[in-house]
């Protein structure tokens, strides 16, 4: 099926969703440009030929930069830290279930990725981490120092 | 409506408004002290009604750039319908009926080769069982020609030189006897082989049948259900979408309407153009002879009537248009906002609905993948077992021409046995008997191992057919129908992905079009400086005074105000002339005239000037 076509960024970073925090901010940009490629494929029905590898990268992205908020939060003392800690488990254990019924050659899941992406990015990146980002700002933003590497 | 209104602009004849009222101006007060205190509230009001025209044209210019950026992404959305709509009235429905007619073939494909496959491996089943039988009688047949092979020995032993003539008969059946025996063994131990490959064969073809006839219509069952839903889904999507299409060139040409709407500010921005300027010549009017105080003249103040008439004209107009303005961009927010949601409701879909019907279909996909990989590997185990049971069958055929072979062999031996017994006589009676016997047993022998034949022939058809013929078609088929399979699923993904964009651009498009709408304010800060302006001239006019009548002013002061007022296009103006001319009380004038307005052509006045 032939698609003439060219649709715009439907996941696309904006300031609005900005922490303020270079390194976290730099990750969520790469994590809407990820579902952002994936959307792009779906849209040309080519969903299947992406899936396995955005998932792959993003079980590795979140390994790291779920860290890297964790820490932040710790640093700062963010009161939501427990909350916010359980949702990151359960993001990354929904995609480590995704990832490994993909890796099973379940290649007809992509609109559930796609829903969790969009699920993921509204509840999750545009909201939850722009509290931080409010308390970051509000608070002890001037006291933050770079972030060290997660392991 | 814009055609309309520049056909009235050619039938305007009051465009030099300003110009009549500069010349009356210059002729009427052109004695008059404009170095007074009552020109500096005018000059004031000019610089008011300036900066106003400047922020509101600003705040139009603002909001036409916003509705041109509307009008893109409405266009982008009805592409995106249409697009959408040509997506679900494609090769879908097309995929998803020869989908299904696959399914159906390979249903009825199976079921025939479940049954040919059962009858054919009861038959192999049974024949390996006689071979078995056969061969493990074969042992008896064979310990008799043993003892008929020492019998043999024993005879022609005792027969001395008389027999000669029988050579190493003896050793021959006996040697023969071991091949023979061997053989039998082979077959025997390949047919037990063979039973246990046909049990293995029969338990896979009953579990491809398990699958194939229990979970193929189970499958089969779903398909059609899920087809026939996606079917009528796609049926009522592609006419919502076209609803929706419809829908958006309909915002579209309201947003192009508002657009033109929006040019009608020029008129209103033209009258308080008009009325600056007047001020302004009114301001800069140089002093003439005549000694003026603070007070205007009397004469400036009808003058100063009409240009507050001119500006409660233009404030209404403005407020009309701005009311429709903002109920226009009401009228669309709602129609998007109504677009939006239809969106997303449009296949089932909703945002972070687990069990929308996109992902239902998905499941399904799965479902049927799935049973296909285990009709897949359950064909594939079969065809290792048939195959297997070929090359056994084979084996085994090799082995029983050869226990064929042996019995000929057997049978040549007894038969040239009996005949050199007949011809030494009575004393070859013995080994006669013996001969005959042997020849008896082969012929036995023969006869078994013919059928032995016989049914590893059938089986070895049997196999074959099992194995081959139509396998290269059902996996045709199999991949066909996956192939298929996946083919849906991507043009379910399209269209999840389009209806996600085509949601989110109509809800960005309704935000944007309430902050324009919440942010558009030009109304309320045009009535208060048209509220200033006239509060101004209105003071400046009621502390005019009388002129003294000087035979040479007064006529040609009064002259032009008489001209004017005959000229006046405009009802309201020539009222408030008339008014004036007749010696009605000037006050502040707090209700102005029933203004023209925007809202139709024939409620606009002659004197509306259109750019």
């Amino acid at each position: 099926m032939q698609d003439v076509y060219s649709a715009p960024p439907m996941f696309q970073w904006r300031q609005q969703y900005a922490v303020n925090v270079e390194e976290i901010d730099h990750e969520h940009q790469g994590l809407f440009a990820a579902a952002e490629r994936m959307h792009q494929a779906m849209l040309a029905g080519l969903g299947k030929q992406v899936l396995q590898d955005l998932l792959a990268k993003l079980v590795s992205y979140t390994c790291v930069h779920f860290a890297h908020e964790e820490q932040l939060m710790e640093r700062v003392g963010y009161p939501g830290l427990n909350e916010h800690r359980a949702q990151h488990l359960d993001l990354r254990s929904r995609l480590e279930l995704l990832r490994k019924r993909a890796a099973a050659g379940e290649v007809t899941m992509t609109i559930e990725v796609a829903q969790f992406l969009i699920e993921w990015l509204k509840q999750h990146t545009a909201t939850s981490d722009l509290r931080i980002a409010g308390y970051v700002t509000s608070d002890v933003k001037h006291r933050l120092s770079p972030l060290p590497e997660a392991s | 409506m814009r055609t309309a209104l520049r056909e009235k602009t050619g039938a305007w004849q009051s465009r030099n408004i300003a110009a009549r009222l500069s010349g009356l101006l210059r002729a009427g007060l052109r004695r008059q002290s404009v170095a007074g205190g009552w020109a500096a509230p005018l000059e004031g009001v000019v610089r008011d009604l300036e900066g106003l025209n400047r922020r509101t044209e600003q705040d139009f210019l603002q909001v036409g750039g916003r509705l041109a950026e509307f009008l893109s992404i409405t266009r982008q959305v009805s592409a995106d319908m249409a697009a959408l709509s040509a997506l679900f009235a494609g090769e879908g429905g097309q995929s998803a009926s020869q989908l299904l007619s696959r399914i159906l073939v390979r249903c009825r494909e199976t079921e025939a080769r479940a049954g040919a496959g059962d009858r054919a491996l009861a038959a192999a089943c049974e024949a390996s069982g006689r071979i078995a039988r056969s061969f493990r009688a074969f042992g008896e047949t064979v310990s008799m020609f043993r003892v008929l092979a020492s019998l043999t020995r024993i005879e022609t032993a005792r027969l001395g030189n008389t027999g000669a003539e029988f050579g190493n008969l003896a050793e021959e059946v006996r040697s023969l006897t071991e091949s023979i025996q061997s053989g039998g063994r082979g077959i025997l131990e390949t047919s037990s082989i063979l039973q246990e490959r046909i049990q293995s064969a029969v338990s896979r073809v009953s579990n491809l049948r398990a699958s194939a006839l229990q979970e193929l219509p189970a499958l089969i069952s779903a398909a059609l259900a899920a087809l026939r839903s996606l079917e009528e889904r796609h049926g009522r999507a592609q006419e919502a979408s076209l609803r929706q299409a419809a829908e958006c060139t309909e915002i579209s040409a309201a947003i192009e309407d508002l657009t033109t709407t929006i040019q009608f500010h020029d008129v209103t921005r033209q009258r308080v153009e008009h009325v600056a300027a007047a001020l302004r010549r009114m301001c800069a009017e140089p002093q003439d002879g005549v000694k003026g105080g603070n007070a205007a003249p009397l004469d400036a103040r009808t003058a100063l009537i009409i240009q507050s008439s001119q500006l409660a004209e233009a404030e209404q107009i403005f407020a009309a248009a701005v009311d429709r303005i903002e109920r226009d961009l009401e009228s669309i927010a709602r129609r998007v906002q109504g677009l939006a949601q239809a969106s997303r409701t449009l296949l089932g879909f909703a945002e972070g609905d687990h069990g929308s019907f996109f992902l239902q279909m998905e499941s399904r996909f799965t479902a049927i993948l799935k049973i296909l990989a285990s009709c897949d590997q359950a064909e594939n185990e079969t065809d290792a077992v048939l195959g297997g049971l070929e090359q056994t069958v084979a084996r085994m055929r090799a082995a029983v021409a050869d226990v064929r072979e042996i019995e000929i062999q057997i049978r040549r031996l007894a038969i040239n046995a009996a005949i050199r017994a007949a011809q030494i006589g009575e004393t070859g009676s013995a080994l006669h008997v013996i001969a005959e016997v042997m020849q008896r047993l082969a012929l036995a022998s023969a006869g078994v191992t013919g059928e032995a034949a016989g049914d590893l022939a059938a089986m070895g058809d049997a196999a074959g057919w099992l194995s081959g013929g139509s396998q290269q078609d059902a996996e045709s088929v199999l991949s066909e129908v996956r192939a298929t399979v996946l083919e849906l699923h991507s043009s379910s993904e399209m269209s999840f992905s389009r209806l996600n964009q085509i949601a989110a651009l109509s809800q960005r498009l309704c935000d944007d079009i309430h902050a324009v709408r919440a942010g558009f304010s030009a109304g309320a800060a045009f009535a208060e400086c048209v509220g200033r302006a006239r509060a101004a001239l209105a003071q400046v006019g009621e502390h005019a005074r009388a002129i003294p009548d000087e035979p040479d002013a007064m006529p040609s002061a009064k002259q032009p105000f008489e001209d004017l007022a005959k000229h006046y296009t405009m009802q309201s103006e020539r009222d408030v002339h008339e008014s004036v001319l007749a010696g009605a009380a000037i006050s502040r004038p707090a209700e102005a005239p029933a203004p023209a307005t925007v809202s139709g052509d024939p409620d606009l006045g002659d004197n509306v000037e259109l750019f």
